[in-house]
C-alpha cells in the first residue's frame, strides 16, 4: 500500500490544524509521528484514514484518494488503533476482535473467513484472553486486543494514536517491536522520543500542524530540532549496540518556547523514503 | 389528579309542591302545583355547630351570601328556596332543571370549573357550599380553615368525605335526607327542609320497580376502560330504590374502573348511561355499538338503555327523581 | 509480544461469565415460549371461561370443525382477549426492539424507546383529542405528536448535519419537557368529570383498548421495521467503542444514526399511538437480554424483542386479573415489576461493565 500525502491540510473551528503536509511513508514499515501536543498528530491520522476530509490537498493511498473509496473498502485496507478506546458494553475480549470483521461480514452477519479471528488473536499474541471480558483486562492488555481487532481488518496500513501510554516499559518496547516486525506500512503517533528513535524506520516531525522534519531518525532527531520543536535541550548519543540515537534530555527546559517553526528550516535532513538505514 | 367521585347524602328535593320536572332526557313532564319559592322568611334559627368531613361548622346568624360549588348544592338551595341568597354558582354539572331556571338566572357564574380564591373572595361571600371535598383546595376555592379566618363558612356535602370515618358505606337516601336537613339547619329553614325531604320520599314510594330481576351495568365513562357504579355509592343508591341489580354491586367502592370482560360475561339486562356534556350518552353508545365484543350485549342489540343526567346521579336532590325516572324508561322499554 | 504478563487478580483470568449459546436454539425457544404464553393468557381472564371453551372458541374462527360456543363468550375471546393479548405481543416485542437500538445508537444504558421526546409528543396529541373528546382519532393523533417531537428534537440536535448521541439526549429531553408542560396545560385548562381518569390510564399506558386494528397496526409496525433494524445489527455493533471506531471500521455514522433513530421512532410512535407510553419495557428488557445472549446484535436484538412480548403478554395478564374486577393500566404493572427487576441487574454488574 503506498501511501502519499501531498499538501494535506484542514480546518477545525476555524484553525488549521493541519497544514500542507506533504509526506511518503516508506512501505512496510513503521513510521513515527512525533511532535508536542497540539500539533496535529491525531487529526492527520484521521485524515490519513479517511475519516476526515483534507480541505487542501490529499491523502493518497495506491494514488487514489482515500476518501473515495467505500467505507468498507477503506476498513478492509486500513485500520486505525485510537488513543483512548472504551467501552460500557459487556464485550469479551474475542467479541471486540470480531468486530474488525464488521468490513468484510455480509448484511447478515455472515463471514467468509471464520478464523480470522483466531489468527489476529494469535498473531497480537492475545489468545489466553479470548474468553475474557473485556472490562477485567489492563491496559496494556486491552491495547494488545485493540491490535489484534485492527489486525482482523486485514490492513495494508495501520495507524496508531500513541499506543504506548498506558503500558509499562517491557509492554511498549514488545509493542513497537512487533509493529515493526509486522512488516505492514504503519504510521504510529509517539510521544516517546527514543522509543520512535529505536523502533522507526522513518519519523515525521509535526509542530502546530506542519511538518517541520521527516527522514530517517539518525538525521532528524538531532539537539536544534528538539529545543525549537520541543523546547527542551538535550545531547543526542548513539546507542551502543544498534546506533540508533538516544536522547540524554538536561534538567531544565530551554529559556525560549517551541516556535512554529518555518517549513523549510530544516530540509536539509528531509528525506525521501528511498535512503538507506544501515548504520 | 383525577377525582374520583364521591357519594353524597342525597339532597333533599325542596319545594313542597310535586315539582319533579326532571332535566332528564325522557319525558317526567313537571306537573308544578302551587309551588311559589316563598321569599326567604326563615323559620325559626338555631345556631348550630356541626362536624362536617372533619371540620367544625359554626353557624351563629344563617348565611346571606352564599357561593355554590357543583350543581348538587346549587340545587340543594334552590330547592330549599335559598336562591335569593346567591351571590356565585361554579363547576355546574348541567343545566339546571326548568323549575328553578327562573331562580337561577340572576345568580352570576363564577367559574366553569373550580373558581379559584380570588374571584371567590371577590364576591364578598359569609358561606362557600362545595359538592366535593376537593373543591376546597388551596389552588381551588381555598383552604376551609384559611376561609374561615377570613369569616367565611364553609360546608362539603357529608356524602363526599373522603376520610373513612366520614364517607358513607354505603350511601343510603337516609344520608341524603340527612344532608337535606342540616342545610337547612344552617339556614334556618328546617320547615322547609323538612318537606322537600317528605316529597322525596313520596317520590320514592311512587316509583314502579320492575316485576322481575333486572340486571344492570351503570356506565359512567370511560371508553377502553369503563368507569362504572360500584357497590357503595350513589349509583348503588339509586339503582337499589329503582329496583335494579347492580352487576358490580360486589364491588367495595362508589365507582371502579372495569373491564369490558366482565361486563360482556354479565351480559346485564340494561346499561344506565349517565349523560354529561364531556361525555354524552350518545357518545356511550356509539362506542358500545362499535367495539367488537360490546355490540354483542342483549342491551346494545336490543338498544335497553337508561339515561340519566350528570347532575341528578350525584348524591343531591334530584336522588328521587333519577329513580323514578330510571322505572319509567324501562317500562317505556318494555312496553 | 512476549514478555511476562504482569499479573491481573485471580478472578479476572476466569472466563466471562456469559455462555454463548447458538442463536438458533434461543429464537426457537423464544418463539415457543411466546407462542405458549399467548395461549394461556387468552385462557385467563375476569371472566371464568374454560379452556375448552377457550380453545373451541378460535378454533372455531379458524374454520375448524367445533362445537359453537355461546355468543358472548366468543366474543369475549375473539373481541376482546385475543386482540388484546396478540397487541400486548406486538407492542412488547417493538418496545424492547426499540430501547436496545436507543441504548447503543446513543452508548448510553439508561436509555429508552422515548429518549428523543416521542412519548411525551404522543401524549400531547393524545390528550389533546381526548379533551376534545373525538376518541376515535387517538391513535393518529398520537402518532402525527410523536413524530412531531420527533422532527423537534432532530431540529434541536443538528449541528450542521451531524447527529452526536449527547445532543440527541440532550434535546429530545428538552422537547420532552416542554411537550410535557403543554400536556399539562391541556388538562388542566379544559379538563372537566372523568376525563381526567381517561387521560391518566392513557398516560400510564394501558392495553384495555385493543382491537384486531390496533394488532394490525402494532404487528405491521414491529415486523416492517423491526426486520429493517435487524439487518442493521451488524452495524449497530461497530458503535460499541465510539463513533471513530465506527468510522473506522467502514460504517457511515451519521446516516445510519439517523436511520435507525428514524426507524425506532416510526416503530416507537405506532406503539405509543396503539397502547400509551407504556414504560420500562424498552428500558429494562435488553439489559435483562444481554447477560444471556451477550451483546452482539444479531443475537440481542431478535431475543429482546421475542423477551419484550412475553414479558408484555404476562404484565398485561396481571393487569386485568389482579384486582378483579378492576382493571390497572399496565404501565403501572410494568413500573412495579421492572423497577425491582432493574435494581437486581444493576447490581450483579456493578462495577464491571457501566463504570
Amino acid at each position: 500500500m503506498e501511501l502519499t500525502i501531498t499538501g494535506a491540510g484542514t480546518r477545525l473551528g476555524g484553525r488549521w490544524v493541519v497544514d500542507g503536509v506533504d509526506a511518503t511513508p516508506p512501505q512496510g514499515a513503521l513510521t513515527g509521528l512525533l511532535g508536542p501536543n497540539g500539533a496535529g498528530k491525531t487529526t492527520l491520522l484521521r485524515l490519513v484514514a479517511g475519516l476526515l476530509v483534507p480541505e487542501r490537498g490529499a491523502v493518497l493511498v495506491d494514488d487514489s484518494p482515500v476518501h473515495d473509496l467505500p467505507r468498507r473498502e477503506r476498513a478492509r485496507r486500513i485500520a486505525l488503533v485510537e488513543q483512548e478506546s472504551s467501552s460500557t458494553v459487556p464485550l469479551t475480549v474475542r467479541e471486540v476482535v470480531a468486530l474488525g470483521r464488521i468490513p468484510f461480514r455480509s448484511l447478515w452477519g455472515a463471514d467468509e473467513d471464520e478464523g480470522a479471528v483466531d489468527r489476529a488473536l494469535d498473531a497480537a499474541q492475545a489468545s489466553g484472553l479470548a474468553d475474557r471480558a473485556w472490562s477485567t483486562l489492563s491496559g496494556g492488555e486491552r491495547q494488545r486486543v485493540h491490535i489484534a481487532r485492527a489486525l482482523a481488518q486485514q490492513p495494508s496500513l495501520l495507524l496508531l494514536d500513541e499506543p504506548t501510554n498506558h503500558l509499562d516499559i517491557s509492554a511498549q518496547l514488545s509493542l513497537l517491536a512487533f509493529v515493526r516486525d509486522l512488516r505492514i506500512t504503519s504510521v504510529a503517533a509517539l510521544h516517546d522520543l527514543n522509543l520512535a528513535a529505536a523502533f522507526c524506520e522513518h519519523v515525521l516531525v509535526l509542530s502546530a500542524g506542519r511538518l517541520v522534519a521527516a527522514g530517517h531518525p539518525n538525521d532528524v532527531l538531532q539537539p536544534e530540532l528538539l529545543r525549537d520543536v520541543y523546547g527542551v535541550s538535550a545531547e543526542v548519543l548513539a546507542h551502543p549496540r544498534t546506533g540508533r540515537p538516544v536522547i540524554a534530555f538536561h534538567e531544565s527546559a530551554v529559556d525560549t518556547a517551541p516556535t512554529a517553526v518555518a517549513h523549510d528550516a530544516f530540509s536539509h535532513v528531509t528525506a525521501t523514503h528511498q535512503s538507506e538505514d544501515t548504520r | 389528579m383525577p377525582m374520583s367521585r364521591q357519594s353524597r347524602p342525597a339532597v333533599a328535593l325542596a319545594t313542597t309542591a310535586l315539582v319533579l320536572g326532571l332535566a332528564a332526557c325522557s319525558s317526567g313532564s313537571p306537573t308544578s302545583t302551587a309551588t311559589t319559592v316563598a321569599p326567604a322568611a326563615s323559620t325559626a334559627f338555631a345556631p348550630v355547630t356541626l362536624d362536617n368531613c372533619g371540620t367544625a361548622v359554626k353557624v351563629t346568624t344563617p348565611p346571606q351570601h352564599v357561593v355554590t360549588i357543583k350543581s348538587t348544592a346549587t340545587e340543594m338551595m334552590l330547592a330549599l328556596g335559598l336562591g335569593d341568597r346567591l351571590v356565585g354558582t361554579a363547576f355546574a354539572d348541567g343545566p339546571v332543571p326548568d323549575e328553578w331556571a327562573a331562580a337561577a338566572a340572576d345568580v352570576p357564574v363564577i367559574s366553569p370549573q373550580v373558581p379559584g380564591q380570588e374571584a371567590l373572595l371577590g364576591l364578598e361571600p359569609d358561606f362557600v357550599y362545595a359538592g366535593w371535598e376537593s373543591n376546597f383546595s388551596a389552588d381551588g376555592a381555598g383552604d376551609r380553615a384559611a376561609l374561615a379566618k377570613l369569616g367565611i363558612g364553609t360546608y362539603v356535602s357529608p356524602a363526599a368525605c373522603k376520610e373513612p370515618e366520614y364517607m358513607p358505606d354505603p350511601l343510603t337516601f337516609d344520608d341524603v335526607f340527612g344532608e337535606v336537613r342540616e342545610v337547612g339547619s344552617i339556614f334556618g329553614v328546617v320547615d322547609r327542609a323538612d318537606a322537600v325531604v317528605d316529597e322525596m320520599k313520596e317520590t320514592l314510594e311512587s316509583a314502579k320497580t320492575p316485576a322481575e330481576p333486572t340486571t344492570a351495568l351503570w356506565y359512567s365513562s370511560g371508553t377502553d376502560t369503563p368507569y362504572v357504579g360500584a357497590g357503595i355509592g350513589s349509583p348503588q343508591m339509586i339503582m337499589d330504590a329503582a329496583g335494579l341489580t347492580n352487576i358490580f354491586s360486589d364491588v367495595h367502592d362508589t365507582w371502579t374502573s372495569a373491564g369490558w370482560e366482565k361486563i360482556v360475561d354479565a351480559d346485564p339486562d340494561v346499561i344506565v348511561l349517565v349523560d354529561a356534556t364531556w361525555n354524552t350518552a350518545a357518545d356511550k353508545i356509539a362506542l358500545l355499538e362499535s367495539n367488537a365484543a360490546t355490540r354483542q350485549l342483549t342491551s346494545v342489540r336490543e338498544k335497553r338503555y337508561l339515561t340519566l343526567p350528570f347532575a341528578a346521579t350525584e348524591a343531591g336532590v334530584r336522588n328521587a327523581d333519577a329513580v323514578v325516572s330510571l322505572d319509567e324508561q324501562l317500562a317505556a322499554l318494555d312496553q | 509480544m512476549t514478555g511476562p504478563t504482569r499479573t491481573s487478580a485471580p478472578e479476572a483470568t476466569r472466563p466471562a461469565r456469559r455462555g454463548r449459546v447458538p442463536l438458533a436454539p434461543v429464537v426457537v425457544v423464544g418463539v415457543v415460549v411466546l407462542v405458549v404464553t399467548v395461549l394461556v393468557a387468552v385462557a385467563i381472564g375476569p371472566a371464568g371461561l374454560g379452556v375448552g371453551e377457550v380453545a373451541r372458541s378460535i378454533g372455531g374462527h379458524l374454520g375448524l370443525d367445533v362445537a359453537p360456543v355461546p355468543r358472548l363468550h366468543d366474543a369475549i375471546v375473539w373481541d376482546l382477549r385475543l386482540p388484546r393479548v396478540l397487541t400486548a405481543a406486538a407492542v412488547g416485542a417493538g418496545l424492547a426492539l426499540s430501547g436496545a437500538v436507543m441504548q447503543s445508537l446513543t452508548r448510553n444504558p439508561l436509555a429508552d424507546p422515548y429518549l428523543l421526546g416521542l412519548s411525551s409528543g404522543a401524549s400531547l396529541g393524545a390528550v389533546a383529542v381526548l379533551v376534545v373528546g373525538v376518541s376515535l382519532l387517538l391513535p393518529v393523533a398520537a402518532f402525527a405528536g410523536a413524530l412531531l417531537a420527533l422532527l423537534a428534537t432532530f431540529s434541536l440536535a443538528r449541528t450542521g448535519g451531524t447527529l452526536t448521541p449527547g445532543r440527541a439526549v440532550l434535546a429530545g429531553l428538552a422537547v420532552s419537557q416542554l411537550c410535557a408542560a403543554g400536556t399539562s396545560l391541556v388538562i388542566f385548562w379544559t379538563a372537566t368529570g372523568d376525563s381526567y381518569r381517561e387521560i391518566l390510564t392513557w398516560l400510564l399506558g394501558s392495553l384495555a383498548g385493543s382491537t384486531w386494528e390496533s394488532v394490525a397496526i402494532a404487528g405491521t409496525a414491529v415486523l416492517l421495521v423491526g426486520g429493517i433494524v435487524l439487518a442493521q445489527a451488524v452495524r449497530l455493533d461497530a458503535f460499541a467503542f465510539g463513533d471513530t471506531a465506527a468510522g473506522a471500521l467502514g460504517i457511515d455514522v451519521d446516516r445510519t444514526r439517523w436511520t435507525l433513530m428514524t426507524l425506532v421512532a416510526l416503530l416507537t410512535g405506532a406503539m405509543v399511538a396503539v397502547s400509551g407510553a407504556i414504560g420500562f419495557v424498552g428500558l429494562v428488557l435488553p439489559h435483562a437480554v444481554v447477560t444471556l445472549t451477550g451483546p452482539s446484535h444479531r443475537r440481542l436484538l431478535p431475543v429482546t424483542a421475542l423477551a419484550g412480548a412475553v414479558f408484555l403478554v404476562w404484565a398485561d395478564t396481571l393487569a386485568r386479573t389482579l384486582f378483579d374486577p378492576r382493571e390497572l393500566p399496565v404501565g403501572i404493572v410494568t413500573a412495579l415489576v421492572g423497577v425491582p427487576v432493574f435494581a437486581v441487574l444493576l447490581r450483579r454488574r456493578q462495577g464491571a461493565a457501566w463504570s
